[in-house]
């Protein structure tokens, strides 16, 4: 029956069950009861076991099954039990953090922001440098490029390919197991369901495909062949341009559309996500690279982009030392390939350009934004630790271990890191939207849209426990290292810390303010650059200034007196328009493309020698009025006017920049200048001379340029059917843009209007990057400021109050309060004193990382960082200031008294 | 005992185990005997083996076990009957009834006709 189970197994159960003892005993008595069974029936002793022993069975077979369930049994139960146990103390961190909503507020305050900013850098930084490419392979696609060194005649990192020489390396290249030459293109568009529109395109010889490793999801991709010239035109359909022009029909293929007035078939779509080099490119078609015969057989020409697919097996290194020892041995057939060099490029960088840098300098600063963060939040959970020590010394006389104590501690810091990361996942892609709003070029984006995918999500579960364990594991070992006794004794003054943690949280204070120097230093440096470059003459007057691509399909527009008749009456309309004060026509406008580069030679001057820098310029197509619309002065001479048209003696008319490069210490007007190749037999004589103009970007170095009358277009490759509309008007902008469009459909109803944008807005989307760097690195100061403030006044609070006996005390017996206040305040400089010493040197380190983002101020700018320490010490001693007051403000009775 | 005794089928262990708890807590051993009795001895069992079994229905909340002292003053492990343990009971009788008849209709059907 049942009974009391003895005392000594109550015993050995205070150390847990002894499961392989129960199965033992259990075994036992079955086998015993058998025998005693068998002995009744009359059995012998011998007899009896035996029988017994067959009747049950083999022991050792049943003892180990058993023992094995017990195992499962034991392991199911510590689950239980640690589940329980870490649900427990989650049970217990919760209603910890209500007792103290506002220390818990402020925790999460902080923190989810501060990762919320870290998720926002990083989607942009996952989207931008670590989201494959969406290509076969996309690690083996490298961009092509030729460098020209010195000794070449020009000085270029990325430039182009010539078409004998692209035809070269496709045909010699082994490591390279396809390469495709490319050009980005706009064209107008007729065809689908819209009206004429100019869209982005591609133009890629036939290897296209097999470089990209992408096949169409519909048709095919171009077939050898088809990239010849004079080849009927076909396209391949991007998936975007695919739904919104076809609605995604699949009986688009071999559907026809126009493209710059020529009809191209509609062979193949690409799969959605496919990108090539920008999602703005809605088509590609083959690129005719022996079109023209003259620029076919022109190594100097350098006019298309190009990309090729690493050979299986071969790597970026082995194949561009490849490529140059294939130029090293047509340099010595051909002079033009003196300093020419091929760079190979992962394709990814040929993309992301600065980027990356702009990226990592970003997600650098967030990132020490955070640690200031977290040393903040290690602070406040050491004081808390602290007015918990009777708490948890009592918890410790009651039998919790230390192990038990640390993780209880580690939970509630991990539980504020992961609410902190939930809100950091909130927030993150708003702030990213937030942002893209505020300013739209500013954010780098390669291809698909920046969002939450398992990598960003990954980062911020990972920060958000690493930054758990980094604020945690300051008070769990300072829990830890409790002395029971001493902490029991000291009653009443549970506040007061140990010199030993004190030590610590001086140390974390001083690594904050360390911290904020770095940021702030690095912030005011970008913040500078932007400045500087903003502050950068840029040659022309960007305000109330409109511009506008007004381009010429080839096919109706195939003679030059077309083109020169529709040009000059849209002139002359929109300059008619009421409130226009000056109107004109550019072949290229500043920051939006590059002028092309040409060589030229000025007369009675022999050719530059080998070795020698070639005379060469920015070639400008303009009509009248475009310099006055652009706001460029005439230094001296003429401007283009009537009688510079078709079959008048050919003008230029050359910036200052080209006057002092070409013709020191001369006025080069009357001086005349030719182009090479077949343009040569035709002289250019130079009538005016206009101020310099930056084309290309504030950072760079003014390049010298050349401008022709668009009536005359004397030169062959230039057609001048690509202008860009300037109109300078006060106006306001929707009706005048109304008024233009009539205009431009008053002349040809057929052509389209594209890229309308003011200036203004065009100079500032060329400096959107510095911009994005400036802005956010001094949003990043800001918050490094406050939160380190934060921590100083925290600290020398804490402090004082900690010390409101003593200072009472001093007070009664007549202390000096201003000599108490600077004790206070020097406590919290000297803090500050370290702090700087400390982020001195990493602020000199983390200036030299900018690098290429600074821009007229040296890495090591004596100003920026005399500024960045004075303002910390100004905010530092603010914050030192206020718990100071407040010491001397003691009442020494009440100090006594409590 | 029988010339021939018959071999266990699967799970019928558990349930005979089941049923022979309905009257009470029980050690192995008298698990053991009710069996013997109840089956006519006619079941081989190596009695070992429902130790595993008895282990596992404990695992699985079918019984619960409790160290007592038995009648002759040695101390044994009682198990007994769980609600869980019940409810099996009760389902699992009803559907070896119903495949033992099932089985039985056709063994004993007439031929096939034709």
């Amino acid at each position: 029956m049942r009974g009391e189970a003895p005392l000594w197994r109550r015993y050995v159960r205070l150390f847990g069950p002894n499961l392989s003892a129960d199965i033992d005993d259990e075994v036992r008595h079955h086998v015993e009861l058998l025998i005693e069974l068998y002995i009744a029936r009359g059995l012998s002793p011998g007899e009896a076991r035996a029988a017994a022993e067959r009747k049950f069975g083999d022991v050792l077979t049943v003892k180990s099954d058993c023992e094995k369930i017990a195992q499962r049994r034991r392991r199911a139960m510590a689950r239980a039990e640690m589940w329980d146990r870490l649900l427990q103390d989650i049970r217990f961190a919760v209603r910890t953090f209500a007792r103290t909503p506002g220390f818990t507020a402020a925790a999460l305050l902080t923190l989810g922001l501060g990762l919320g900013a870290n998720t926002a850098v990083f989607s942009v930084v996952n989207a931008v440098l670590l989201r494959p490419l969406p290509y076969g392979e996309p690690e083996q696609v490298t961009a092509i490029w030729t460098r020209s060194t010195p000794e070449s005649g020009s000085t270029i990192d990325f430039m182009g390919l010539s078409v004998p020489e692209f035809k070269d390396y496709r045909a010699a290249a082994r490591s390279l197991s396809a390469v495709s030459a490319y050009q980005f293109r706009r064209s107008n568009f007729t065809g689908g369901d819209g009206s004429p529109d100019r869209i982005a395109n591609v133009a890629a010889t036939a290897a296209f495909f097999d470089v990209v490793g992408v096949r169409p999801v519909l048709g095919r991709g171009f077939r050898a062949g088809e990239d010849a010239s004079g080849a009927q035109c076909v396209v391949v359909l991007s998936d975007g341009m695919w739904r919104t022009r076809y609605a995604a029909r699949s009986d688009v293929l071999n559907q026809t559309m126009r493209l710059d007035g020529e009809v191209c078939t509609i062979i193949g779509v690409m799969p959605a996500g496919f990108f090539f080099p920008t999602t703005e490119v809605a088509l590609w078609r083959p690129f005719a690279i022996d079109a023209d015969a003259e620029l076919s057989l022109d190594r100097g020409s350098h006019w298309f982009a190009a990309f090729g697919r690493l050979a299986p097996g071969a790597s970026l290194t082995a194949a561009e030392a490849e490529v140059n020892s294939l130029m090293a041995a047509w340099r010595a057939e051909d002079d033009h390939h003196l300093g020419h060099f091929i760079l190979l490029q992962p394709f990814r960088e040929s993309l992301v350009g600065d980027d990356r840098t702009v990226l990592l300098v970003v997600l650098g600063g967030v990132g020490l934004v955070l640690l200031i963060i977290c040393a903040n939040l290690a602070n406040l959970l050491l004081v808390r630790a602290d007015s918990r020590r009777r708490e948890v010394a009592v918890r410790v006389a009651l039998g919790a271990g230390r192990a038990r104590l640390i993780r209880q501690m580690m939970t509630e810091s991990l539980l504020l890191a992961i609410t902190g990361g939930v809100i950091a996942l909130l927030t993150g892609p708003a702030l990213v939207k937030l942002l893209t709003s505020l300013d739209p070029d500013a954010v780098p984006t390669v291809g698909g849209p920046t969002t939450l995918d398992a990598r960003v999500l990954g980062f911020t579960i990972a920060v958000s426990l690493f930054t758990g364990v980094l604020f945690g594991l300051f008070p769990a070992f300072q829990v830890s290292a409790l002395r029971l006794q001493e902490t029991l004794k000291s009653e009443g003054r549970a506040l007061t810390a140990g010199p030993r943690s004190l030590a610590l949280r001086r140390g974390l204070v001083a690594l904050e303010i360390a911290t904020c120097l770095a940021v702030v230093s690095a912030a005011g440096l970008l913040v500078q650059s932007y400045q500087r470059m903003q502050a950068v003459d840029v040659g022309f007057t960007a305000t109330d200034l409109l511009s506008l691509d007004v381009t010429l399909p080839a096919a109706e527009y195939a003679e030059p007196a077309r083109v020169q008749r529709f040009y000059s009456d849209l002139r002359a309309r929109v300059a008619a328009l009421p409130g226009v004060q000056s109107t004109g026509l550019m072949s290229v406008l500043p920051f939006r493309t590059s002028p092309p580069s040409d060589g030229f030679r000025p007369e009675g001057r022999p050719d530059p020698q080998a070795g020698e820098f070639q005379i060469e310029g920015g070639y400008i197509l303009t009509t009248p009025g475009a310099f006055d619309a652009l706001g460029v002065p005439l230094v001296r001479g003429r401007h283009f006017d009537e009688r510079d048209v078709s079959g008048a003696p050919l003008v230029a008319i050359i910036d200052e920049t080209a006057a002092k490069m070409y013709w020191p210490g001369q006025d080069p007007i009357g001086h005349r200048i030719r182009y090479y190749g077949s343009d040569s037999l035709q002289w250019l004589t130079i009538v005016g001379i206009v101020g310099p103009v930056n084309y290309l970007s504030p950072r760079l170095d003014l390049r010298a340029n050349v401008y022709a009358p668009h009536a005359q277009m004397p030169r062959q490759f230039y057609n001048g059917r690509a202008m860009m509309l300037l109109v300078r008007s006060h106006a306001g902008r929707e009706g005048l843009i109304t008024a233009i469009r009539g205009a431009v459909k008053a002349v040809d109803p057929t052509v389209p209007v594209t890229r309308i944008s003011a200036m203004d807005d065009v100079v500032a989307r060329a400096l959107g990057r510095p911009r994005l760097a400036a802005g956010l690195m001094a949003l990043f100061g800001i918050a490094a400021l406050i939160v380190g403030a934060l921590g100083v006044y925290g600290l020398l609070s804490y402090i004082v109050l900690s010390r409101t006996n003593e200072i009472g005390i001093r007070m009664a017996l007549g202390a000096d309060a201003g000599r108490v206040r600077r004790e206070i305040l020097l406590q919290g400089l000297t803090i500050a004193t370290v702090g700087i010493a400390v982020g001195t040197g990493v602020a000199l380190m983390s200036g030299k990382l900018l690098g290429t983002m600074l821009f007229g101020v040296e890495a090591t700018d004596t100003a920026t960082f005399t500024t960045g320490i004075s303002v910390l010490v100004f905010v530092t001693a603010l914050a030192s200031w206020l718990p100071a007051r407040r010491a001397t403000r003691v009442d020494p009775l009440t100090a006594l008294r409590s | 005992m029988p010339e021939n005794p018959v071999e266990f089928l699967r799970g019928t262990m558990e349930l005979l185990v089941l049923r022979s708890l309905t009257w009470g807590q029980a050690h192995g051993f008298s698990i053991a005997r009710w069996i013997e009795g109840a089956t006519e001895d006619s079941l081989t069992i190596e009695e070992g083996t429902l130790y595993p079994a008895l282990h596992r229905m404990e695992e699985r909340g079918l019984i619960e076990a409790e160290w007592g002292v038995s009648e002759n003053n040695r101390k044994a492990k009682y198990y007994s009957l769980t609600e869980h343990g019940r409810a099996q009971l009760r389902s699992q009788t009803e559907s070896f009834r119903r495949y033992a008849r099932a089985v039985f209709l056709a063994l004993e059907a007439p031929a096939r006709a034709g």
